[in-house]
């Protein structure tokens, strides 16, 4: 008897806690239901319409076809090709760059501090500030860049407007601008990293490049997966600073030159956003967040966190 | 003495309480300001004022002329107060569409003559009442062609302020040098050009765009010069360019870069119309607009003639006033008097300034206008000869996948058959969609 009382009373005591629990959290779960829930499911009904904002009172039911639409559209192709290319060269450089630059700054002395302020300004510029520094940086003839190409013996190079270098000039912003962060990240990450481990493997005779390759790395697995997620999935969805740097003034899509810069989000937003398909566009933002949670689900599946 | 103990209960219940008063107080609706009642010289009280909303595509430099042409008119009105917004053309098309979208459009502004396939009835209405109502303009005060062009189904949307086209500039000092005439057809066109060319520097021909992408200002001037009007059929369902002239068109523009190899590679970002402004390119094919950059560079001597006389065509628009007539009557008369005011006082100074040719009769044959347009004979003549872009709603989508595949033959990854094919599918699948 005194049993089934004491299960009872820690049974409404259990729901009333949970009850408070639910007021406190409801302000963000309603929150989150109208800002993330609700527009995620709107997006899903849009992407089975043709809402296009400029008629938006002939909005009718077109099932599976803004799908289908996506399978011949070129530019979908062009621009996912181009996005690839982008991810690839940021991610890739910027990861191997961020790991040097971590290693580089695993140390407590006072230059490694001013390193470390220095390397993460760039990180919280804006994009179109970013975008004007550099434009000027690359101008074809009397950029600083060029100038001391040409100083030397070099040809001049047009950056932005040759459709060889213009991808690679925008990746290498793209590292210039996440390097700081990631590299801070990384040096958390190596300075977690027990120092005994270390000094066993080097008791042991291991080199520097064989411990950073053989205990670092792997130790490093976790972190790397997160930097590596996240930056994947910014580049992916890379827009700001690819419009700004390469964007013309008379174009709709942008990609200058000749489309050569035109990223998927670029396309995305200008079917949504100037040529107000906005059904179309609902479409092609799906499309994109299956390619990213695709791809992250692989990702951990090769370097996830172990528990 | 004894400090009382905070139990959990009482926490969670002062917890509570606070956050209901945070939101409550938050979600209060704001208590009104006073408006801060701002007062310009000479003119009564804001709450008094008419308010009229001016939107203007045309970047600089012309944009801050007309500008300055629409603050002259303000000044006349004691009771107005205009509000202007100048930017460029990319700019102001993404927000005039979203501004039809939510019907909160200015009461007048400026757009090209293609674009009221979109925007025709949607947010700019005919004038015809406007016409009638004792205006103190009458369409034979102004020239055909660019009258003309801003009917749509019958009914007239807008008027002109001006013409803008393509026309064949040449260096003079280049010419004169080599002892050359300016050429009279296409096949001495592509003579002359090869005669200049010495690549990496020297160029004999300059497409209109800087980086020499398959614009479709450019096909359109070639396949006009083919004597093809526009490259979409005229009741804008199916694409009209995959034919005999638009073969002829495509071809010539890729012979230039690829064959006769007059023309720098625009993959290799080299900016023609730079190349021209440097005086390293013999011929430019370009706009009225350009005058203004021409005229700045001191040591550059040019001159413009039909492109080509003997197979007169070309590319060509006008800038358009359009009234909203959704925001009351006082504020459609108030955007009528602007513009028409406007085109009758500052025509003439327009095309004296910006290098447009002037729509009004009077203005394009005003003496100072015909003096200050002397090196640019070639754009006048030819006003009778060009073809816009053709009046469809989506036409952004049509320019686009028409540039992609014209990109390709620029790049040479397609044939200029294979890019004009490709082009017709997709343009016919957004005609029809």
């Amino acid at each position: 008897m005194k049993l089934g009382r004491l299960k009872k009373r820690l049974h409404t005591q259990a729901r009333r806690e949970a009850m408070w629990a639910l007021v406190f959290l409801s302000p963000y779960l309603i929150i989150f239901i109208i800002w993330q829930i609700f527009p995620l499911l709107y997006g899903l009904w849009l992407s089975f319409t043709n809402l296009d904002l400029l008629h938006s009172s002939d909005v009718k039911f077109v099932g599976l076809s803004n799908f289908t639409r996506i399978l011949s559209d070129s530019f979908v192709a062009l621009s996912l090709k181009n996005t690839l290319y982008f991810t690839a060269g940021s991610v890739g450089l910027g990861i191997v760059l961020a790991l040097a630059l971590a290693s580089a700054m695993n140390g407590t002395s006072f230059e490694n501090r001013w390193v470390k302020w220095v390397c993460f300004i760039p990180y919280l510029m804006g994009a179109s500030a970013i975008a004007i520094v550099w434009k000027r940086i690359y101008l074809g003839y009397s950029g600083p860049l060029n100038e001391l190409l040409m100083a030397v013996g070099f040809p001049n190079i047009a950056w932005l407007a040759d459709t060889n270098s213009a991808m690679p000039s925008v990746i290498i912003v793209s590292v210039w601008t996440m390097l700081g962060f990631n590299g801070l990240i990384l040096l958390a990450g190596i300075q977690n990293i027990p120092s005994e481990v270390k000094e066993a493997a080097m008791i042991d005779g291991a080199g520097p490049w064989t411990a950073f390759w053989l205990i670092t790395l792997p130790l490093l697995k976790p972190i790397l997966f997160f930097v590596i997620t996240f930056a994947f999935i910014g580049a992916f969805q890379a827009f700001g600073l690819v419009y700004a740097l390469t964007t013309g003034w008379n174009a709709v899509y942008g990609g200058d030159p000749l489309y050569h810069t035109l990223t998927y989000v670029m396309y995305l937003y200008a079917v949504a956003f100037k040529n107000m398909q906005v059904g179309y566009g609902a479409a092609l933002s799906w499309l994109l967040m299956a390619i990213i949670l695709g791809v992250t689900l692989i990702e951990r599946r090769f370097l996830g966190a172990e528990e | 003495m004894k400090m009382r103990k905070l139990s959990r209960r009482m926490f969670l219940r002062l917890a509570a309480g606070t956050t209901a008063a945070v939101v409550l107080v938050g979600c209060q609706p704001a208590t009104p300001q006073a408006a801060k009642e701002t007062v310009t010289p000479g003119k009564p009280p804001a709450a008094e004022m008419l308010n009229l909303v001016f939107w203007n595509g045309i970047g600089p430099p012309e944009g801050i002329l007309m500008q300055e042409f629409m603050n002259r008119w303000e000044n006349t009105q004691p009771n107005v107060k205009l509000n202007q917004w100048t930017t460029d053309w990319d700019g102001f098309y993404t927000k005039l569409k979203l501004a039809t979208a939510q019907q909160t459009l200015p009461d007048l502004a400026v757009i090209h003559p293609w674009r009221i396939a979109a925007y025709g009835d949607v947010a700019f209405k005919p004038i015809d009442s406007l016409l009638a109502a004792q205006s103190p303009i009458t369409a034979n005060m102004f020239k055909d062609v660019p009258w003309m062009a801003m009917q749509f189904k019958g009914k007239q949307y807008g008027f002109p302020m001006d013409n803008f086209l393509f026309a064949l500039y040449y260096n003079v000092t280049i010419l004169q040098n080599a002892g050359v005439n300016p050429p009279q057809s296409e096949a001495d066109l592509v003579e002359s050009a090869n005669s200049f060319t010495q690549p990496p520097q020297k160029w004999g021909f300059a497409h209109p765009s800087g980086d020499g992408k398959g614009s479709t200002w450019d096909f359109t001037a070639w396949l006009a010069h083919e004597g093809q009007k526009g490259y979409i059929s005229e009741d804008g369902t199916k694409a009209a360019f995959n034919n005999a002239a638009g073969l002829k068109a495509a071809q010539r523009m890729y012979d230039d870069e690829y064959t006769d190899k007059i023309t720098p590679d625009p993959s290799r970002g080299l900016d023609s119309y730079q190349l021209f402004l440097d005086n390293k390119v013999a011929f430019r094919l370009g706009g009225t607009w350009e005058k203004f950059a021409f005229d700045s560079v001191k040591n550059l001597t040019y001159q413009s003639i039909v492109f080509t006389p003997k197979e007169p065509g070309t590319f060509g628009g006008s800038h358009n006033f359009v009234f909203t007539m959704a925001n009351g009557d006082q504020r459609t008369k108030a955007a009528w008097d602007a513009a028409t005011w406007v085109v009758l006082n500052c025509d003439t100074e327009w095309g004296i300034r910006a290098g447009h040719i002037p729509a009004l009769i009077k203005s394009a044959t005003d003496p100072a206008y015909l003096d200050a347009s002397k090196n640019m004979p070639g754009h006048r003549d030819s006003v009778p000869y060009m073809i816009g872009l053709p009046k469809v709603a989506k036409l952004d989508e049509v320019e686009e996948a028409l540039t992609s595949s014209l990109n390709e033959m620029f790049l040479n990854t397609k044939t200029p058959k294979q890019a004009l094919a490709e082009a017709e599918a997709k343009v016919n699948a957004i005609l029809s969609s």
